[in-house]
């Protein structure tokens, strides 16, 4: 079960943290026009958007920092509740 | 008699297809690696209309694309090589020597301190590379560390951004995964035998590198290969910090082969892929052993 709890909290964190694949598979693709005019990227994570709202052609870089702070917190969020959830129920050797 | 019969077949029944499954997706996994292996001999046409077919009489190129990738442009292939093993090695050791130690003080003086500290780190892995790396590459600019130059003999600065002190960065990235695999598994050693080394007149330095740091042997091996394999295999940092007329990686230097003249030299690319693969592949299966012990006995106490 302690290897579950180091594997579950890996796994999670590397998922979020998401960005070789998603831009090497799709980049964003398909693209949508939504009503006002703007692309719409239908296929984009969380990581891909911070990094494109740094080097894209709209770069909003302040916004783009916050972004990264907030998925930050989010992240430990999600792994703080499921490390806690995961180490209840673990049996020490 | 036949009772015990039936159970062991009907077990052996469920292995055999277990196996199957696995043997399928290992299958699937080692796909990519072989498929590169045989691209790496066609043509360059052939690898990109035939990309799954195996080389044939006509599309097969011998050495070619291995000689084509090894001299091409007007950068060496041997002193990236060189680069990429000096950094590799440099960045590897830093962080087996200043996470162990630090997982070390981290496991045994439990204050609110070391717990802030071990928090930190296992929370700066949730953070992906490219939300720091503007700010990164523009520390890496500006931070300039003295030192003294022999040759001039005088106190001279070098900023972040060559290749001789790039691992500094990259110990302020492994730091999180080295020191929260190193707490897990000193926490298993017995604290016993470093108040009998303290009995016997050790010092804490002494101590560390006489009796803590054998024993540490399978966890120093397997966070070695997870860092080698990670700066080994790294694009983004050496891209955006190195200076790139003057100090070049391997996999930098494959990325040349793409923007040069604007055509992919896809044979090329292939065999230079396989030839950075080699190295990290003959590491691995000679300490195969290690890192199975090493993951195994680090993962118990987490």
């Amino acid at each position: 079960m302690p290897s579950i709890t180091i594997c579950t909290f890996l796994t999670l964190t590397n998922g979020f943290k998401l960005f070789d694949q998603n831009l090497a598979l799709t980049a964003g693709r398909p693209f949508l026009m939504a009503a006002d005019g703007s692309t719409v990227k239908t296929t984009e994570m969380l990581a891909l958007n911070i990094y494109s709202s740094f080097y894209s052609n709209v770069t909003n870089r302040g916004v783009g920092q916050a972004k990264a702070v907030l998925f930050f917190i989010l992240v430990v969020v999600i792994s703080l509740v499921q490390l806690r959830a995961t180490r209840s129920k673990e049996v020490q050797q | 008699m036949s009772k015990s019969a039936h159970t062991l077949s009907g077990q052996s029944r469920g292995k055999r297809a277990l196996s199957i499954v696995f043997a399928v997706i290992s299958v699937v996994y080692l796909m990519p690696i072989f498929i590169v292996l045989m691209n790496a001999f066609k043509s360059n046409s052939a690898v990109n209309m035939d990309t799954f077919a195996f080389p044939n009489s006509e599309t097969f190129m011998g050495w070619q694309n291995f000689i084509k990738g090894m001299t091409f442009g007007n950068y060496p292939f041997p002193k990236a090589v060189l680069f990429s093993f000096f950094i590799t090695l440099v960045s590897a050791g830093l962080i087996l020597l200043c996470c162990s130690m630090a997982a070390w003080y981290i496991a045994r003086v439990g204050s609110p301190f070391c717990k802030i500290v071990y928090y930190l780190c296992i929370f700066s892995m949730v953070v992906p590379f490219q939300m720091v790396m503007f700010t990164l590459a523009r520390t890496a600019n500006t931070v300039k560390i003295p030192y003294f130059d022999f040759l001039a003999g005088s106190i001279q600065k070098i900023a972040l951004n060559t290749p001789w002190t790039i691992p500094i960065i990259y110990l302020g990235f492994g730091a999180g995964l080295a020191i929260f695999m190193f707490v897990g598994f000193v926490k298993s050693i017995p604290i016993e035998i470093e108040e009998a080394a303290a009995i016997d007149g050790c010092g804490p330095v002494r101590t560390f590198f006489m009796v803590v740091m054998p024993m540490l042997k399978p966890t120093l091996i397997s966070v070695g290969i997870l860092e080698i394999m990670w700066v080994w295999n790294d694009f983004l940092l050496p891209y955006l910090v190195l200076d790139r007329n003057e100090y070049m990686t391997i996999p930098i230097l494959i990325q040349y082969l793409k923007g040069s003249y604007g055509t992919v030299d896809l044979g090329a690319t292939m065999a230079l892929i396989l030839l950075s693969i080699l190295p990290v592949i003959i590491f691995y299966l000679l300490c195969q052993k290690h890192i199975i012990k090493g993951v195994a006995a680090g993962a118990v106490k987490g």
